[in-house]
């Protein structure tokens, strides 16, 4: 359903999203429908500033221990900074060649069965932008060196899968950096991609959930196991 | 009330894994966000595991929220109150003294030390006052309890689908009157 058709639909559907209302299957359905349109996903925000600052206490009230504990057990492992390794090199002269590879694998894939699928985007100079790792359920991304794009515009990755309508995987960002690992899109499995492209889009994303113009980049998904 | 840009700065920390970062957005926001879960789950036990599922998700989604967007505490206590709907799901449904407390004036008397929360909650409370009693009603219980529909319904005794359509008529009329009491 295009639910842009019918704003007044879509926003009282997010107003009772926020409010808790909206309940069940129709309250999953519609948290499918706000990761596939940014525009939904925006009006939710509104809601969410207008009516959020309600639900926050007069009195702030301390939560037990125990919440900060589990909470950290959950994050990944501290690594060493990456931004670091190649300041090691003059140790690494001094280890045999074999070992200072076995080294450098370690370092650069220090688990390489927890992300086998990677992409990397570049761009029409032939330069790397985005790079896409990914194991089944999971993704993160690496923004290389910055994309800029027009204010009234945003670049919406997609994931391509055979036979089946893209599916998006949301805004890319436009300024170096890496994103934490994220959950992918509506369980999407990434064994199934074929590849992933990029549009530009309105701000905030396509209005139809679907790409409303040509692909400007795309790459295909590699997988780093190999096949046995 | 922590402060929106010390927060914004931290969310875009985390959104780069940035783990101390993450750890002082918690010291400045879990006890605003306790409550929040507390009020709607009622037992600590939950709230607080409910309070611990939320902020692997904030860790997790720190990179969606937009920046400038001004409301860093309103965006995680959605994430709260949406773990908080989700955990009531597996809860047995026998929730009785929704009476206890005067919950359509919650929040109300008591004074804020931050001055423009303060003065959102009474644009909230005035708005809200100037709709039907009936949609007010619903749209409070709502709210303060996270309670369904179904819940508002069997409480006001009223037919699913009118409860339905009175919140529905009251949020967008509430709507409007927030975005005019803003302008």
């Amino acid at each position: 359903m295009h639910l842009n058709k019918w704003p007044k639909l879509a926003d009282s559907l997010a107003g009772a999203y926020v409010l808790g209302t909206l309940r069940g299957r129709a309250r999953l359905r519609f948290t499918r429908m706000l990761r596939a349109y940014p525009w939904l996903a925006a009006r939710v925000a509104e809601w969410e500033d207008t009516l959020m600052p309600y639900t926050l206490p007069q009195k702030p009230l301390a939560p037990p221990r125990s919440v900060w504990h589990g909470v950290a057990a959950q994050l990944p492992k501290r690594k060493t900074p990456v931004s670091g390794w190649w300041q090691k090199v003059g140790l690494w002269r001094a280890l045999s060649a074999g070992l200072a590879l076995a080294v450098l694998l370690l370092v650069l894939w220090p688990a390489p069965p927890a992300m086998p699928y990677m992409a990397v985007l570049n761009n029409t100079a032939g330069q790397p932008v985005w790079m896409l790792r990914a194991n089944r359920h999971h993704m993160a991304l690496v923004t290389m060196r910055s994309m800029p794009v027009p204010a009234d515009k945003s670049l919406q990755l997609w994931a391509i899968v055979p036979g089946k309508k893209p599916i998006s995987m949301g805004l890319l960002p436009t300024r170096p950096g890496r994103t934490p690992i994220l959950l992918t899109p509506d369980h999407l499995n990434m064994r199934r991609v074929a590849l992933i492209a990029v549009t530009m889009e309105p701000a905030g994303g396509s209005p139809t959930g679907q790409p409303t113009t040509a692909v400007l980049y795309k790459a295909d998904i590699l997988s780093t196991q190999l096949s046995s | 009330m922590p402060e929106i840009a010390e927060l914004e700065k931290l969310l875009q920390k985390i959104a780069l894994a940035d783990q101390q970062a993450f750890r002082d957005f918690y010291d400045a926001t879990a006890a605003h966000l306790y409550p929040v879960a507390l009020r709607i789950l009622r037992e600590e036990g939950r709230a607080a595991e409910c309070l611990q599922d939320a902020f692997v998700k904030i860790w997790l989604k720190a990179s969606e929220y937009q920046m400038g967007r001004g409301a860093p505490l309103a965006w995680a206590a959605a994430i709260v109150r949406y773990q908080a709907i989700d955990d009531l799901r597996r809860l047995p449904k026998d929730q009785p003294g929704w009476e206890e407390e005067d919950w359509e004036h919650w929040g109300g008397q008591a004074s804020s030390p931050d001055a423009s929360m303060f003065s959102e909650r009474k644009r909230l409370q005035d708005c809200l006052g100037q709709l039907p009693s009936d949609q007010r009603q619903a749209i409070s219980q709502a709210f303060y309890r996270a309670a369904s529909y179904e819940e508002v319904a069997r409480f006001a005794g009223e037919a699913l689908g009118t409860v339905k359509s009175w919140i529905r008529r009251g949020l967008l009329s509430l709507r409007d009157c927030l975005h005019h009491a803003s302008e």
